[in-house]
């Protein structure tokens, strides 16, 4: 019976124009979103990429160079200690040119970009100075922080449920307006089989162009897959999941008997307090609970300790190496301009320390507030979920960015000796200064992040759905 | 076959059946006369299961329609006032699918058009549209559906609106056929003409009560005609 009724309803669906338009429609969104985020990515890949194959060469470059530099010493006798500027200079080596990091992007990165904004995926690491003094300089257009990139993660949070109220705001409203309900039911068949055969052709419409689409934007934009396919499969479901709230939202709003033009009206409420009104509000309120000090502010901040703590450097050093004795110069005209950096950095880090730890607090507050408020929205919940599973959303940065800062220490235990030794960098040394090598979340990581949201998700569609089903049982068919 | 027994059912109050005491047996044509609002589309709904009940049962070959709302509709067929089809769809689509879901998905084509044919609509027609179908058209595929059901039971309100009066005429000797058949039919009907010609026995109903029952045997059409109005003025007061 049910399947009858399937066959019959998708029959219908064909013959209707509009199922022409919706799925016209969508196949030009998600093709756009897919060619957009490609172009984004590439741009945002491109940049990281220049920037990992310029210090690459710089390297390899600086390395030749101490190399001759050491061949002509060792002709003219003389000791290879002594160094002047230039790529036997540790301070060089281990500030100027840094060490860049950056995070690979995943195979999926192209389908939520819009993040990636937030989240500067590319630093410098160098021995003298913490990596939140390199990111002060992170913009982005604010419009673009506003509504996100138009990309696949965009059309699915956004349209797609559009898309799918367009095909369900009239479910059984429109059969009872026209009379053919009447007709139907006087068949042996109950209204809900009725119903689930229309929420199934229109999800293995919808849903299944959605799914279809994603395959095609994934193949089409030459994404790889290798890596991508767990990732890729979590996509798809969360796809198929949030679909599934929105038909089970519209079948609940059906199953009260209004006519089709109220059901319309209270779905598109539904959509707008879900998907616009929620989040910003719940955003505002963050913001207003846990107000953040602004970047200016803190850019500020920096700058004038910087200039304070430049005015003070050689007191600073003085007392520095008092603290210190174990690394202290035996006069004070060794006292060179790396080790001048080096305490002038640790006292700015030191003086603005305290703000840093307010920022990132109250920045970890609001984030909290805004995950467990987030709830209050299955699209704002969605997001998230997407951004995860493509490996775009905030945990995965913050693995990132604690590799980054176990990496600093790293390079900083590994050159700052050097500095207060007052040795060369020997191009021998080029070969065993420490690399930055991104471990990738373990499929496990992602997996763990997702199940509660996932399981909510579906909780809800659970009880969403049902409910709209159980007041089907008093579905008045007559007035 | 049909039976309301103490069938009751008000809408805000106002009682739309009331207190309802009906029995037809197979073979019998029942035509329900009365004005609108008198309650026969209601009984309908309440055969139909489309509508509860406040009291009272009214059951399908024994069945309480209640109780039973998909096995009592394997035994009716409904004939509405207005048909309503799918109008994409073609009046042979409409006919195939809804005797489909009837539990008769094993006719062939030819069975189909047969049935089509059976109730009076042109052979061009049949793989036309249903949006460019007439009233009367329609009424005659909505017609089709019930034959192609070969129910036990036929639930009959205004079928004839919109029909031709050759129409309305084949739609009667349809009627008879069945009745020969052994098939109840409860038909509601402003048509006094054609309740007498068709019908085994007539009721008149008034505010939701059945205030006359008599059979048509001896009963010729301006006996009918003047004791319907007499009900209506309120100059026989039912016992």
């Amino acid at each position: 019976m049910l399947g009858k009724i399937f066959t019959h309803e998708n029959r219908l669906l064909q013959r209707d124009q509009t199922t022409w338009i919706v799925v016209t429609l969508f196949v030009a969104l998600m093709m756009y979103a897919a060619v957009n985020g490609r172009q984004e990515q590439e741009q945002r890949q491109g940049v990281a990429a220049e920037t990992i194959t310029a210090y690459q060469t710089r390297v390899v470059e600086a390395r030749h160079e101490a190399e001759a530099l050491e061949a002509t010493m060792r002709d003219e006798r003389r000791s290879l200690d002594t160094y002047d500027w230039g790529s036997r200079h540790p301070y060089n080596v281990g500030s100027s040119m840094g060490h860049p990091v950056a995070l690979p992007p995943t195979p999926l990165a192209l389908f939520a970009v819009g993040q990636s904004d937030l989240y500067p995926t590319a630093y410098k690491v160098s021995a003298a100075s913490s990596v939140a003094l390199g990111q002060t300089d992170q913009l982005e257009n604010p419009f673009k922080l506003l509504v996100g990139h138009f990309d696949l993660a965009f059309v699915i949070l956004f349209l797609y449920p559009l898309l799918i109220l367009a095909l369900t705001f009239a479910l059984t409203a429109a059969e009872k307006e026209t009379g053919t309900l009447r007709l139907l039911l006087a068949q042996p068949v109950g209204l809900s089989t009725l119903v689930w055969a229309k929420v199934l052709s229109r999800s293995a419409l919808i849903v299944g162009a959605a799914l279809v689409l994603t395959v095609l934007a994934f193949v089409m934009t030459g994404a790889a897959f290798e890596g991508g396919w767990g990732r890729f499969g979590l996509w798809l479901v969360i796809t198929s999941l949030y679909g599934a709230f929105w038909f089970g939202l519209a079948l609940l709003v059906n199953a009260f008997g209004r006519s089709a033009a109220t059901n319309a009206i209270i779905l598109a409420v539904c959509w707008l307090a879900f998907v616009v009104i929620l989040p910003s509000l719940i955003n505002v309120v963050a913001s207003t609970l846990y107000p953040v000090p602004s970047r200016m502010a803190f850019i500020t901040a920096m700058r004038e300790e910087t200039t304070v703590a430049e005015q003070q450097s050689s007191e600073s050093l003085a007392k520095f190496f008092q603290d210190h004795p174990e690394i202290a110069p035996l006069s004070d005209d060794e006292a060179n301009f790396a080790m001048l950096r080096v305490v002038r950095d640790e006292r700015i880090a030191e003086q603005l320390a305290p703000v840093m730890v307010r920022f990132v607090r109250q920045q970890e507050r609001q984030q909290r507030f805004v995950r467990a408020l987030g709830y209050l929205s299955p699209t704002l919940v969605t997001h998230r979920m997407l951004l995860d599973a493509a490996g775009t959303g905030p945990a995965r940065h913050t693995a990132f960015l604690d590799q980054v800062d176990a990496f600093q220490a790293t390079w900083q235990e590994h050159f700052v000796p050097k500095y207060f030794a007052n040795v060369a960098f020997r191009s021998a040394d080029y070969d065993i200064m420490p690399r930055f090598e991104y471990c990738e979340e373990t499929p496990a990581e992602v997996l763990d992040r997702l199940v509660f949201p996932v399981l909510f998700l579906m909780l809800a569609t659970a009880l969403v759905g049902g409910y709209g089903l159980r007041q089907y049982r008093q579905y008045p068919v007559v007035e | 076959m049909l039976e309301a027994i103490q069938l009751t059912k008000t809408y805000d109050g106002i009682s739309a059946v009331d207190h309802l005491n009906l029995k037809i047996e197979p073979g019998e044509i029942f035509c329900l006369l009365g004005p609108n609002g008198a309650g026969k589309t209601t009984t309908i709904n309440l055969f139909l299961g489309f509508t509860e009940p406040d009291s009272g049962t009214a059951t399908v070959n024994g069945l309480d329609v209640h109780q039973h709302p998909l096995e009592t509709k394997k035994h009716l067929a409904y004939i509405p006032e207005q048909v309503m089809l799918y109008k994409s769809l073609t009046g042979l689509e409409n006919l195939e699918y809804l005797t489909a879901l009837a539990g008769h998905d094993h006719y062939s084509l030819m069975d189909l058009m047969g049935f089509l044919a059976q109730a009076d609509l042109p052979k061009e027609a049949a793989s036309r549209p249903v949006s460019t179908y007439s009233k009367g058209m329609r009424q005659k595929v909505g017609i089709a559906i019930a034959l192609a059901k070969q129910a036990h039971a036929l639930l009959l309100d205004e079928p004839t609106s919109g029909l031709d009066p050759s129409a309305s005429f084949e739609f009667s000797q349809l009627l008879r056929g069945l009745s020969e058949q052994g098939v109840a039919v409860l038909m509601a009907t402003h048509d006094l003409f054609r309740a007498i010609d068709v019908g085994t026995r007539v009721g008149i109903m008034r505010h939701g009560k059945l205030v006359d029952m008599l059979t048509t045997d001896e009963l010729k059409h301006p006996d009918l005609e003047r004791l319907y109005l007499k009900h209506m003025r309120g100059e026989i007061v039912p016992t």
